[in-house]
């Protein structure tokens, strides 16, 4: 019992030692440390001040990561917010939306091994409902060679897809006539067309490479429309040179007459590299895209149709 | 000539000069519109739909509250958010929308829902979030978005630590400053100035320093000796200011970042405000020389002194062109107190004020186009502007005693100080202004405040 309570006892101190001696001692704050005095004693020899870490300037400031997000890619939105657009089709088959009636799948092309199927000697082809089928796979009247098929997972750009129109082409039946003109009329492919720049104006036509439709406004038809953007149409007067700047926008209005966009027009893009002129541009921009503006009071022979008109922002 | 006997030279001045209350002079050339005149450019296919006749108008932008990542409150991301929008609105370009006017609910997948912005006219959004990454460290992302174009602007995220939370809220609102403006922004900047406390009769003046806006205040004297006439480096973060001890002046340098003091040298009973040429590397000063003063030119080491203006007459408070290669300053040699110009080197000064009144403490923008003085005659104390030939003088204060014009980085704003009487003496308050006369702000310091001096941009 005694023995122990030796042991313990000089445990105990030897820990209160080792804390002594180890264990940083903290300093006491200091109030008077906020304040950094910039000693002047001995003004004949620069000396360091006493607290020159207080002064905390860049050394706690400019250690900035700056990293540049990637940009989300907002979805458009229309002053009439669209329907969300269709998925994509799929690669193969395209699929015929709301045909009359609902159209068999059709066959992958056979693979070579099946082309007996077109053999020279063909059982006649039974009776059957209008179906689309490949072309690959028209059963000729009279017995051909095989055909060989193309391999069916490598299309080629030029591959047809798209099931034939004429499903019954020696039908005699108004029915299947009429089935044939539905089929016909229906677009059942994503629009190809795409925006076609401007190529220029018949030779010595008349036409320009910009061409807008500004010469089928009057005079007054112009007055009112700047009238109207004028009241979103707002500049920085303190930036440098802003009052003897210009800019160009060709803007683009829908069939409503809403401007759909607006963008600087080629002879003003070289001015782009100046921030400040950019800013000034960005601001005609906004100007002419403000939903307070946008919708131009456009003649009402210009509705109806996409129109390009080309507009000049002064301070 | 202020500061020359800095514990009651400006209050005489006022009075043996200043005359009676002072009388407001409407401000020049405050157009809220830039008129243009430039007429359709005709195209092949009809004259262009002209709009003219522009408002000069701030920028609608709104600025929610940053989340954190999880979109959940944050409270140092409220906290940037009021410093950023306080930013915004500062500088007059821009107008931060209410906050209680935005739709609930205006972003869907971390993009605006544009309709819900541009139904407040909102031109510009700002959105971001705060993560506290662990260790003392802070991750800030923001996105400045066209509500107009519908689309992002700019996008950028910042690691910092947390002390640093203010000076990421400058340098976003100096982001999109740029962005939306076209010059570099000013809210990542400091200000030197003189703290006036105790009585009048032994006023404690203390050199100070401070963000732009007032926060982080720091007083780097102890007012055991007068300090006096603080100016930036304009290339680093490095102060010259006078110091007067056994009242003998001397001029010192003191480094913000290494806290390092340099002592550039004593020239004579009366040496007035040392200021720095665009590079740092001179210091343009006015010293005592007989019955007159004299602008001297020195490098940091006290040493080279070049004397450039002749000591007939008094010639103080000089200041470079940016391009360093004139300098204006004030001089009494036509009989009263004006502005004149010289090379860089000296010669012949041209004088370029004009007006009615006095003019002194003449400070060059750092855009080059417009130097801010100060003026006083039968209709008080004023500051004003006018560009550097002397055309184009327009008033943006005026009041009791207003004086010591300094200009942000990007030579937008003007601050000086204010000095009103008061029961105690006198209240001195530090003040900016656009240099469009526009958007007058006090900016808050814990005692009475003059002298101020605006720092480079400290990234």
């Amino acid at each position: 019992m005694r023995r122990g309570a030796t042991v313990s006892g000089t445990i105990h101190v030897l820990i209160v030692l080792a804390a002594i001696i180890a264990l940083p001692v903290p300093k006491l704050d200091n109030a008077a440390d906020d304040t950094v005095s910039v000693d002047f004693v001995g003004a004949s020899a620069p000396q360091q001040a006493n607290n020159p870490g207080k002064v905390a300037a860049p050394a706690n400031t400019p250690t900035v990561n700056a990293a540049h997000l990637a940009e989300k890619q907002p979805k458009p939105q229309p002053i009439v917010a669209p329907p969300p657009p269709p998925p994509p089709p799929p690669p193969a088959p395209i699929q015929q939306p709301t045909l009359p009636t609902p159209p068999a799948p059709a066959p992958p092309p056979p693979p070579p091994t099946e082309t007996p199927a077109v053999a020279p000697t063909p059982p006649p082809p039974p009776p059957q409902p209008p179906q689309k089928t490949t072309s690959t796979v028209v059963q000729p009247k009279l017995p051909l060679p095989p055909i060989p098929a193309p391999p069916a997972p490598a299309q080629s750009p030029t591959h047809q897809p798209n099931l034939t129109k004429n499903s019954a082409a020696m039908s005699q039946s108004v029915l299947a006539t009429l089935e044939k003109l539905r089929a016909l009329q229906k677009q059942d492919q994503p629009p190809t067309a795409q925006y076609n720049p401007d190529q220029g104006g018949a030779p010595n036509g008349g036409g320009s490479k910009n061409s807008t439709s500004n010469s089928r406004l009057s005079g007054a038809d112009r007055g009112a429309i700047g009238a109207h953007v004028r009241p979103c149409w707002s500049i920085d007067a303190e930036a440098p040179g802003v009052a003897t700047f210009q800019v160009h926008l060709l803007v683009t209005t829908d069939a409503s007459g809403t401007v759909r966009a607006a963008q600087v027009a080629a002879q003003d893009q070289g001015q782009l590299g100046d921030p400040i002129f950019n800013a000034y541009a960005s601001r005609a921009v906004d100007a002419v895209m403000d939903y307070r503006c946008a919708t131009l009071p456009l003649p009402p022979t210009m509705l109806g149709q996409a129109q390009t008109f080309i507009f000049l922002f002064t301070p | 000539m202020p500061l020359i006997r800095p514990s009651s030279f400006n209050l005489s001045r006022r009075l043996i000069l200043g005359g009676g209350a002072a009388a407001l002079v409407p401000g020049l050339g405050h157009a809220q519109s830039a008129l243009g005149g430039a007429a359709p450019a005709p195209t092949d296919n009809g004259p262009a739909i002209a709009v003219s006749g522009a408002q000069n108008a701030p920028i609608p932008i709104a600025v929610p509250v940053f989340t954190d990542p999880s979109g959940a409150p944050s409270d140092i991301g409220g906290q940037m958010t009021q410093v950023m929008s306080d930013d915004l609105g500062h500088s007059g370009v821009f107008r931060p929308i209410d906050p209680a006017s935005f739709v609930p609910n205006s972003m869907a997948n971390g993009v605006p829902v544009w309709a819900n912005w541009s139904i407040l006219g909102a031109q510009a959004l700002i959105t971001g979030d705060v993560a506290d990454q662990g260790g003392g460290q802070l991750r800030v992302e923001f996105r400045l978005w066209s509500i107009t174009q519908q689309k992002q602007v700019q996008g950028t995220a910042y690691t910092t630590t947390h002390a640093n939370w203010r000076r990421i809220s400058h340098i976003i609102g100096d982001v999109v400053y740029e962005q939306m403006i076209g010059e570099k922004g000013y809210f990542d900047s400091r200000v030197a100035y003189i703290s006036d406390a105790g009585p009048v009769t032994s006023p404690v003046r203390r050199l100070a320093v401070m963000d732009y806006d007032g926060a982080n205040n720091q007083f780097l004297t102890d007012g055991s000796s007068m300090a006096l006439s603080p100016q930036f480096n304009p290339t680093r973060q490095q102060l010259a200011f006078v110091s007067f001890q056994n009242n003998s002046p001397r001029v010192y340098l003191f480094d913000l970042q290494s806290g390092r003091q340099q002592l550039v040298g004593s020239f004579g009973d009366l040496t007035i405000g040392p200021k720095f040429s665009p590079d740092g590397n001179t210091l343009l000063m006015s010293v005592s020389r007989g019955g007159g003063a004299a602008i001297v030119q020195v490098s940091p080491g006290g040493g080279g002194m070049t004397e450039l203006t002749d000591s007939n007459s008094i010639n103080v408070t000089p200041s470079f062109s940016p391009d360093g290669s004139q300098i204006v300053f004030n001089s009494d040699r036509d009989g009263n107190q004006q502005l004149f110009i010289m090379g860089a080197g000296g010669g012949s000064p041209k004088r370029i004020s004009f007006g009615d009144g006095q003019y002194a403490e003449p400070a060059w923008s750092p855009r080059g186009d417009l130097i801010a003085f100060t003026r006083w005659g039968s209709g008080g104390f004023s500051i004003g502007v006018m560009q550097p030939d002397g055309s184009g003088e327009r008033i943006l204060s005026t009041g009791f005693l207003v004086e010591g014009s300094t200009f942000c980085p990007n030579g937008r704003v003007i601050m000086f100080y204010r000095q009103t009487p008061s029961s105690y003496g006198h209240d001195s308050r530090l003040v900016t202004i656009g240099i469009d006369g526009f958007n007058e702000r006090l900016t808050d310091t814990p005692t009475n405040a003059s002298d101020p001096s605006w720092s480079p941009l400290l990234a």
